[in-house]
């Protein structure tokens, strides 16, 4: 840029600089030029004159020869001036010295022809006005003699022919005659006297009529003319190289200043260019610094402001959450997301809120809010249920996959607006998938997440602290009454010596890359435990733990290290409600039976798994939920389940463990029904330690 | 166009050719006033000699028509010149100055006397020495030319000035060609002899001559000497032998004697020289005497610079 401006200023400064050269080298030129073909002008002017003049001398008796002499000073003035026209002493009109010299010879030698003219002329004109004047004197001195009047009358004739056709011929004429003439018997001393001055003036018109002749010539040769224009000729040769040069001059003085131009022009471009590049940028950046890209409404940063700049009367603010959207962006990919996210920001436009002074958010990922004024909280309530029933049956069609979503909406009219609402939300959507809920200062969100925020600080402690211990519940054959293997269950040791049960931290546990540790933890201390004890053990994973890749490198790590535990390991898969990856869980199973472990699954009955499952994959166990096991005593149809599950089980050649088991009754009667396990607090709480092999029913 | 000019010719120069010989001017109005007086004290002033003795005046006397009644000159030490010394009036219309038109205007003509062995004998270096000693010449050059050492040049332009004021107007052949008078019978028969001898062939114009040359012996050959200054001397062309600037005939009948070498004592002799052999014809006493009445008409008024205060 600089560079460029650079150039362009010197182009500039250049041209300006060569157009003062060359006005002030054209214009001295010019002016030169001028004076010299001003000079050829004159001179051509001076000497055309001059020839007239000579010609009229010549036709009339008298003339006046000032005005020859006069014109002949001018002719000399006027090459004198030529001579000294400075552009012909300048170095490229060397060549012009020998024409101009031969000019001016030519000019000396035409003045002194015409002087010479003229003293002949004169002359020549004289002695024809004496021969005119004196015929008539022949007659008086000869009256009687005719035939010198002829003589003379001839003489006269033929000098008058000679003198008018220039021609020397009559010469020999004439001089017949003046033969005749002299040889005239003379008799008196007038008729002498006539008779030789008569003579005399014919003898000097012949003696001079020759070199009268001759000057004429020169006269008309022209030679001033013709030099003239020689040099005229030489000249313009000359003068048509000063002139390509002074063209090619303005040439380059036009080729600066029209890159100069163009370079300003660039320039100027350019910079316009640049400055609408950083105004649209900043635009973008303005737009983007209070609006979302992508839905065109207005973004967190904007509710901030508007909240602190607007005194708002009675703010409301809705808070919208798209239920399950991970499972939209997920199942349908990103760009059906993004279009649902468009539509959205549309449909919660509701044409009711007008009469709010409403304002719309993207606040991030699948969250939007409203902002209304002046709203009350029933009102609230009724435009959410409209808002949730307008996008619950709308129908989403992209790429020709129509889909329906619900939303949940969160009200709030407490400051802080949005982090209220968003708490009362995350709150509640653990619970139900589709909610209206209204965050109230009695709702204690702010304590309750306090007390998450102290578990998980609790249990990062306790991780570092190694305080996380594995317990073990023992597991009953019901048909022998032998401990057969135990479940290993997570447990945090407190400081003051009582344990946590993963009730309280493990699902927060699972948000947090403590989850992962707490598994690894588990397993390494199982198989240390089982290393050398005869009994079956059984861990709990769940579909997470399937996931992780890391996880599961370990798990086989171990599973190559120990292979004796391993054919004493089972695995509880824990039911899933979110995520029941299928072709994982097939593979999961296919590898560690590899190793000759066997697979459980936990809490049948309840959960979400089913027949398709245990026809699908290779179970080994079912552990039926205790739910249903603490109730079969009392309730008939609780009994009637059971005995189908266990008949099923019986039937696809799978075993059995009833959980809950607290009672003597239970047991006996869960033994009766054919089930193969049973583990509860009848046979034995988790202990930290393995309880040493006895009869217990 | 040589249609034209023969249109000219046949239509108008007729017209323009009906007097050949001009008046002069009543009045000069190119001239420098103070210049000329300046110039007129220096044309007086022997300083301009190397002896002191002779002045521009000394041979163009203005008591004898601005010419030399001596046959030749006297210079310093008394020197003898060759050519008759010429009139000075009128002469800025001269086409050429000296006898053999050697110096094309007034200007050349001046330097010529004053460095001439025979005539004034000085040298630039003197000339301008002998001026700047003089606190009256340092002066009036001072005021007219600047301050400053007294140039040649500049003494010599004062002198032009001077001789470029010597017009003798109002003679009364100029009158009668202004159509203020008539002349005589014998003045007017004599103009006639004047044009039908031929003599107006040479001596037309402004200044009645001087503005060609011709041959001292046209038609009948004149004795040539080789002493005389001719168109030969400086030309070396044979036909230029014995051919002189034609002279004036203004103010002729002040300037005896006459010719280049003053053969001619007097008028009538002039003339009949004249037409002996430049005409080729023996010019009769009664033709002579009307020329001599119409040369008569030719004598003008003495310059008014040389009373002028």
């Amino acid at each position: 840029m600089t560079k460029k401006l650079f150039v362009a200023v010197t182009l500039g400064v250049f041209s300006i600089a060569l157009i003062g050269y060359y006005y002030f080298h054209q214009r001295s030129y010019a002016q030169q030029y001028k004076t010299v073909v001003n000079g050829f002008n004159t001179l051509q002017n001076s000497y055309n004159k001059l020839s007239y003049k000579i010609l009229k001398s010549a036709l009339y008796g008298y003339s006046d020869q000032d005005d020859i002499s006069s014109g002949m000073q001018k002719l000399n003035l006027d090459y004198a001036n030529l001579y000294n026209a400075p552009l012909l002493h300048e170095e490229q009109y060397l060549p012009l010295d020998y024409p101009l010299i031969d000019l001016g010879m030519r000019v000396a030698d035409y003045n002194s022809a015409i002087e010479h003219y003229l003293m002949l002329n004169a002359g020549i004109k004289n002695s024809f006005v004496f021969l005119l004047n004196y015929s008539e004197t022949a007659h008086d001195l000869f009256p009687n003699d005719a035939s010198i009047h002829k003589d003379i009358n001839i003489i006269i004739s033929e000098l008058s022919s000679m003198r008018r056709l220039l021609d020397k011929d009559h010469l020999s004429t004439i001089n017949v005659h003046l033969g005749h003439l002299k040889q005239f018997p003379i008799t008196d001393d007038a008729q002498k006297e006539f008779i030789e001055t008569v003579a005399l003036h014919i003898n000097y018109i012949q003696s001079n009529f020759p070199a009268f002749i001759t000057i004429i010539n020169t006269l008309q040769n022209k030679e001033v003319e013709i030099s003239l224009n020689s040099l005229k000729e030489h000249f313009n040769q000359i003068a048509q190289t000063d002139f390509v040069l002074i063209d090619a001059l303005a040439f380059l003085l036009l080729f600066l200043i029209i890159s100069a131009m163009v370079v300003i022009i660039l320039l100027l471009t350019r910079s316009q260019n640049e400055n609408r590049r950083l105004k649209r940028l900043k635009e973008e950046l303005e737009y983007a610094a209070n609006f979302d890209i992508l839905t065109g409404l207005l973004n967190r940063n904007s509710l901030n402001k508007t909240l602190q700049q607007h005194h708002y009367k009675r703010p409301m603010f809705l808070l919208i959450n798209i239920n399950g959207f991970k499972h939209v962006n997920d199942l349908y990919g990103a760009q059906m997301g993004d279009y649902i996210l468009q539509e959205v920001s549309q449909l919660i436009k509701l044409p009711i809120f007008g009469a709010y002074n409403p304002s719309y958010y993207r606040l991030g990922g699948d969250d939007f809010g409203v902002l209304l004024e002046d709203v009350s909280d029933k009102k609230a309530f009724s435009f959410s249920e409209a808002l949730t029933q307008s996008i619950k049956h709308f129908i989403f069609v992209d790429n020709e996959i129509e889909i329906n979503i619900t939303i949940s909406i969160a009200i709030n009219a407490i400051a802080p607006l949005l982090e209220n609402a968003d708490m009362v939300l995350k709150h509640y959507k653990k619970r139900q998938a589709e909610t209206i809920v209204q965050f109230t200062p009695e709702l204690n969100l702010k304590e309750h997440i306090q007390n998450n925020i102290n578990v998980l600080q609790s249990l990062s402690l306790a991780i570092s602290e190694d305080r996380i211990i594995p317990c073990f519940q023992p597991i009953i054959e019901l048909k022998s009454g032998q401990i057969v293997k135990y479940e290993a269950l997570v447990r945090q040791l407190n400081p003051d010596g009582s344990l946590s049960t993963p009730d309280v931290f493990l699902e927060l546990a699972a948000q947090t890359p403590l989850y992962r540790e707490l598994t690894q933890i588990m397993i390494e201390k199982v198989f240390t435990a089982f290393s050398d004890q005869p009994y079956r053990f059984s861990i709990n994973l769940s579909m997470q733990d399937l996931l992780d890749k890391e996880l599961m490198a370990m798990l086989e790590t171990l599973l190559i290290a120990n292979p004796e535990s391993a054919k004493r390991l089972e695995i509880e898969l824990l039911e899933s409600e979110n995520l029941f990856d299928i072709q994982a869980t097939e593979h999961f199973i296919t590898l560690l039976k590899s190793y000759g472990c066997r697979i459980a699954i936990d809490d049948f009955g309840t959960g979400y798994s089913n027949f398709f499952y245990l026809a699908k994959l290779s179970i080994d166990t079912l552990k039926i939920d205790g739910s249903l096991i603490s109730k079969i005593i009392s309730d008939e149809k609780y009994l009637k389940t059971v005995e189908a599950i266990v008949h099923y089980a019986q039937i696809i050649g799978v075993e059995t463990v009833a959980e809950f088991v607290e009672t003597q009754e239970v047991a006996l009667k869960l033994r009766e029904m054919g089930v193969t396990y049973g583990q509860g607090y009848y046979f034995g709480k988790p202990q930290r330690s393995i309880i040493e092999n006895k009869i217990i029913l | 166009m040589y249609r034209f000019l023969l249109f000219l010719l046949v239509f108008i120069a007729p017209i323009d050719a009906i007097e050949p010989i001009k008046p002069l001017p009543q009045q000069l109005n190119d001239i420098s006033l103070e210049k000329a007086k300046l110039g007129r004290t220096l044309f007086f002033d022997t300083t301009l000699s190397s002896d002191q003795t002779i002045s521009c005046n000394s041979c163009h006397n203005f008591e004898h028509g601005a010419a030399d009644p001596r046959a030749v000159s006297l210079g310093v030490e008394k020197r003898k010149g060759v050519m008759q010394s010429p009139t000075v009036y009128n002469s800025r219309y001269n086409f050429k100055q000296f006898w053999n038109g050697r110096a094309s205007n007034l200007y050349e003509q001046a330097n010529g006397p004053l460095i001439e062995h025979v005539e004034m004998n000085m040298s630039p270096e003197m000339i301008e020495m002998r001026i700047n000693q003089s606190d009256y010449y340092r002066k009036a050059f001072a005021a007219l030319y600047g301050e400053g050492k007294v140039t040649l040049h500049n003494i010599i332009d004062a002198i032009v000035e001077f001789e470029k004021a010597l017009i003798t107007p109002n003679s009364r052949f100029d009158r009668y060609l202004r159509g203020e008078i008539t002349l005589t019978k014998e003045e007017q028969m004599g103009y006639s002899k004047f044009k039908s001898l031929g003599c107006v062939t040479c001596h037309n114009g402004i200044n009645v001559g001087a503005n060609t040359f011709q041959k001292m012996g046209l038609i009948r050959e004149y004795p040539y000497d080789p002493k005389y200054l001719d168109r030969y001397a400086l030309t070396k062309k044979e036909y230029h032998k014995n051919v002189y600037k034609v002279p004036t005939l203004r103010n002729i009948t002040l300037t005896a004697p006459y010719f280049h070498n003053a053969k001619a004592k007097d008028l009538d002799d002039a003339i009949y020289t004249m037409g002996y052999y430049n005409l080729g014809i023996k010019i009769s006493k009664q033709d002579i005497t009307l020329l001599h009445e119409f040369l008569k008409t030719l004598e003008g008024e003495r310059p008014a610079i040389l009373d002028m205060p």
